[in-house]
């Protein structure tokens, strides 16, 4: 007797030890997601309709705005339309060259060929920098290098790189796919490293060449990973800043991107339109509930395509 | 296996709740580095004045209240100084500061509407500060909720060491001997050709004082730069170019005079029609012989400014004049090397300008920057630098540049033109309403700020930084350096335009008349994209035909659509 009621209490207890240890480690997700989610997106639906008047005895004041913040969003983007080419340019950059190029590295260090230490090495290393630092050198050397070099080759070039306008988005485009390594090579590989040995043996055994090998054994079985990279390139095309922040400051001009734009944007703004040029908060969130409505059907449709239609690693 | 269990799982339990703790441990005051003392948060703007002087002020006052008590248990202040440059004007009130100085961004009348700033009215009626500069620190109830910091003005500097051993001054039309004629492309300047020679009035039109043989005309100043050799006339530097204004500002204010300029903050001009406004750009008259057929003579009127028609107060006729002057400076190529690169700081530039090494194209007589400029050198050592370089001659001639006040010729004795220069610093001081909730803290607080405002601080701040406060206020010029003895001696003869108001729809939307980078004034929209860099970066980007100086003019004047929702 003593001992099934020792034993109903110690369960007892360790089934409230449980209970703490899991509520603890959830508690902060949940914390996340009630912070950075649900409040976020419950601010910015109400901002969006609202609109924001100053008094300087009595401070702001809300009142119901309907849809004219929306009007005023979607007549900026529309105005405004090569932030959004931009964002798409970027896009395809990263579907066309970004991830072609991480998986045809990735590959070369999962199979071990010569070098392949080093070149983890090389590729990891500007991860361990901060990107910001990583921009400060990119600047120097497509401005002050770039013009020493071109002032010594006999050019007239006044302006670096970042500042000629036929080159610029090039400029931008070179750093943004150099940047893109690290991470997106770190994900491959180790998902590469998950795959079946014996697969990969069989074949070889069958005759199989690296690029076959590549493309009939590797890509499918990492298929997932892909897709969930290249859906979340999707799903961030308009918030994506693409480092512009980083090379320019505020002064991306042209170069903008939708991420850009919000990003400079909040930055400087206020309840009420604090100067000609710069959106006001309620617009500002009026602006990102239109860019999801876009995106976020997109993503989904896209992700269901082709999770449906893509190759299997069967 | 079990006890195995049970030490990773307390292990990861301890590290989740000590990093949560942690987190919030480094949110507030981990240790007590005030000691038992009261401490007073104070959140310097990180610009052209540093900070040692506050420190040294601070300093001063935990020494005079060693032995008072403002809080229970506590004895005597201490003065923590951290340097910002992104005021949180938004959640003030939460920040942890509890004084603050920030430039000309920060819109006083919104934040004591908001409730984020103390009363500071029994402080400000105790300082004499100037009728104008006051009406910035006014909110709607009528109480004063700030302090003015400090000025300083946009324009350029010269090297007056270069200027004299090169007789870079206008010769006076009566001097016939000592005279040196120099074809430009824009007319035959008459340069003084020894020290001995009259010089001409300059551009107030008296003789004998601190702008005597300056170019007292757009011409004569276009003429200066072009007839300067074996350097380049001027420097910017190419990371800010951003800078582009200090120039636009300071030659339209100087042509235009106080009267007009005020009216871009008042917006009322009280019936008299003393704003030349352009009407029409559409003409093919050539603002000078020699340059681009872009740069155009526009055709203007005289017109009142009230609120109706506030939105043509950036129609001025002078701003336009200085951005044609600027795109003349590009088309000549008047800028050395370090204008250039997109990484060159204001640090490097002024530096440029004051050793004045290396080639042609690097060397440089003149300084395109804010006037606070000089005291930012001292603070990154490069004055102290140039001394150990050239220990022959360590003292540097420099100067802020009075700008032309007329377009053609040269002013005649008598008919020149007060000096004008805008505040654009604008720098001002408030505290944090939340220091009321500590009755001791505000106490302290108050007294600081009190302090600071004495007759001696106000002394020791300006021969401490070389700059000048809206307020009557005197000091010891031997002091300070030479670059600021010049600069007092153009102030004192120079009507000074405060970024302040009566005007309640000034008030209200204050940051729409702001003149300074976030300005949309200063950052034309060409082919959709902002050009957040200003009119050089505009030109160099997009050319000057398509960004000239009348296409920029016109891009950033205010719109009678945009005007009206204003009024609303």
């Amino acid at each position: 007797m003593t001992t099934s009621v020792k034993t109903k209490k110690s369960m007892r207890a360790g089934s409230r030890n449980k209970l703490i240890f899991y509520s603890l480690f959830i508690s902060i997700p949940v914390l996340h997601f009630l912070i950075f989610y649900v409040y976020i997106n419950f601010g910015s639906i109400l901002l969006a309709f609202q609109s924001y008047a100053f008094d300087g005895l009595t401070g702001y004041t809300a009142s119901f705005a309907g849809f004219d913040n929306f009007v005023a969003a979607w007549t900026n983007i529309w105005q405004y339309s090569y932030r959004i080419t931009n964002a798409l340019i970027h896009l395809g950059v990263t579907v066309v060259i970004c991830m072609p190029l991480a998986l045809l590295f990735s590959f070369y260090l999962y199979k071990n060929y010569l070098m392949s230490g080093f070149f983890k090495v090389i590729l990891f290393m500007p991860q361990l920098l901060s990107g910001v630092i990583l921009g400060l050198l990119y600047r120097y050397i497509v401005t002050d290098v770039y013009l020493f070099f071109a002032k010594a080759a006999g050019s007239e070039e006044a302006m670096g790189l970042l500042s000629q306008p036929d080159k610029q988005l090039a400029t931008v485009i070179v750093f943004n796919v150099l940047m893109s390594f690290g991470v997106n090579i770190l994900t491959y590989t180790s998902t590469m490293s998950g795959i079946n040995g014996s697969l990969i043996e069989s074949a070889q055994l069958d005759g199989a060449n690296s690029m076959q090998e590549f493309i009939f054994i590797v890509l499918p079985m990492i298929y997932p990973t892909i897709v969930t990279l290249f859906i979340v390139g999707v799903s961030h095309v308009f918030t994506n800043q693409v480092n512009l922040y980083t090379l320019y400051g505020g002064n991306a001009g042209s170069n903008s991107t939708m991420g850009y734009f919000l990003y400079v944007q909040a930055k400087d703004s206020e309840l009420t339109a604090p100067r000609e040029g710069v959106l006001s908060y309620p617009v500002l969130s009026a602006m990102g509930l239109i860019l999801t409505a876009i995106i976020l059907p997109i993503s989904m449709g896209l992700r269901h395509v082709l999770n449906k239609y893509g190759p299997s690693a069967d | 296996m079990k006890i195995l269990k049970k030490a990773i799982a307390l292990t990861l339990c301890a590290l989740t709740v000590g990093s949560t703790v942690g987190t919030l441990a480094a949110c507030g005051n981990v240790g007590n580095p005030y000691g038992d003392t009261t401490p007073i948060q104070f959140a310097n703007f990180q610009g052209g004045v540093g900070n040692a002087w506050l420190k040294e002020a601070g300093e001063r006052f935990s020494k005079l209240k060693a032995e008072e008590s403002y809080q229970n248990g506590k004895k005597g202040v201490t003065v923590s100084v951290t340097d910002i440059k992104a005021i949180p004007y938004d959640t003030i009130t939460s920040s942890g500061y509890d004084i603050f100085t920030a430039e000309n961004t920060a819109d006083i009348y919104k934040m004591a509407g908001q409730g984020f700033l103390l009363d500071l009215s029994d402080i400000v009626e105790n300082v004499n500060v100037k009728a104008d500069a006051k009406k910035r620190l006014q909110a709607a109830d009528g109480n004063y909720y700030a302090l003015p910091h400090y000025e300083w003005y946009p324009g350029i500097s010269y090297n007056v060491d270069y200027f004299e051993e090169q007789n870079l001054y206008f010769a006076d039309p009566t001097e016939t001997i000592d005279v040196r004629e120099v074809q430009t492309d824009f007319g035959t300047a008459r340069f003084v050709s020894s020290d001995q020679a009259i010089k001409s009035v300059g551009p107030n039109g008296e003789r004998g004082d601190y702008d005597d043989g300056l170019p007292s005309s757009v011409q004569e100043f276009l003429q200066l730069c072009d007839s300067i050799t074996g350097r380049k006339p001027l420097t910017i530097a190419g990371a800010c170019l951003d800078y582009h204004f200090f120039f636009i500002d300071a030659l339209w204010a100087a042509l235009a005079g106080s009267e007009q300029m005020k009216t871009i903050y008042s917006l009322d001009s009280k019936g008299q029609a003393v704003v030349e406004a352009v009407t029409n750009t559409d003409v093919t008259t050539k603002l000078f012989d020699n340059v681009n057929a872009n740069i155009i003579k526009p055709e203007t009127e005289m017109i009142a400014i009230d609120e109706t028609n506030g939105y043509k107060i950036y129609d001025q006729v002078a701003r336009y004049y200085a951005l044609a002057t600027v795109q003349i400076i590009v088309e000549k190529d008047w800028f050395n090397t370090v204008s250039i690169g997109d990484t060159v700081s204001n640090l490097t530039a002024q530096s440029s300008f004051m050793t004045a090494v290396g080639n042609a194209d690097n060397r440089t007589a003149m300084l395109w920057d804010g006037s606070y400029w000089y005291n930012e050198s001292v603070a990154a050592e490069n004055i102290s630098f140039h001394q150990t370089m050239n220990p022959t001659n360590p003292d540097l001639n420099l100067s802020y540049m009075p700008m032309p006040t007329q377009l053609y010729g040269q002013v005649a004795e008598g008919e020149g033109k007060k000096n004008t220069l805008l505040d654009i610093g604008s720098a001002q001081l408030f505290v944090n309403q939340r220091v009321s909730e500590d009755p001791g803290l505000e106490r302290a607080c108050r007294e600081f700020v009190e302090f600071l405002y004495s007759d001696a601080e106000l002394a020791a701040f300006t021969e401490k930084t070389g700059q000048f406060r809206p307020i009557e206020y005197s000091y010891d010029k031997s002091k300070m350096s030479g670059f600021y003895q010049n600069m007092d001696a153009i102030r004192n003869k120079s009507d000074v335009v405060y970024f302040a108001s009566d005007s309640e729809l000034f008030k209200n939307n204050f940051t729409s008349f702001t003149l300074t980078w976030s300005g949309a004034i200063n950052r034309p929209i060409i082919d959709g994209a902002e050009v957040a860099a200003g009119s050089i970066k505009a030109m160099r980007l997009h050319g000057t035909t398509k960004a000239s100086a009348v296409n920029i003019f016109n891009l950033t004047r205010k719109t009678q659509s945009g005007w009206e929702q204003l009024i609303k």
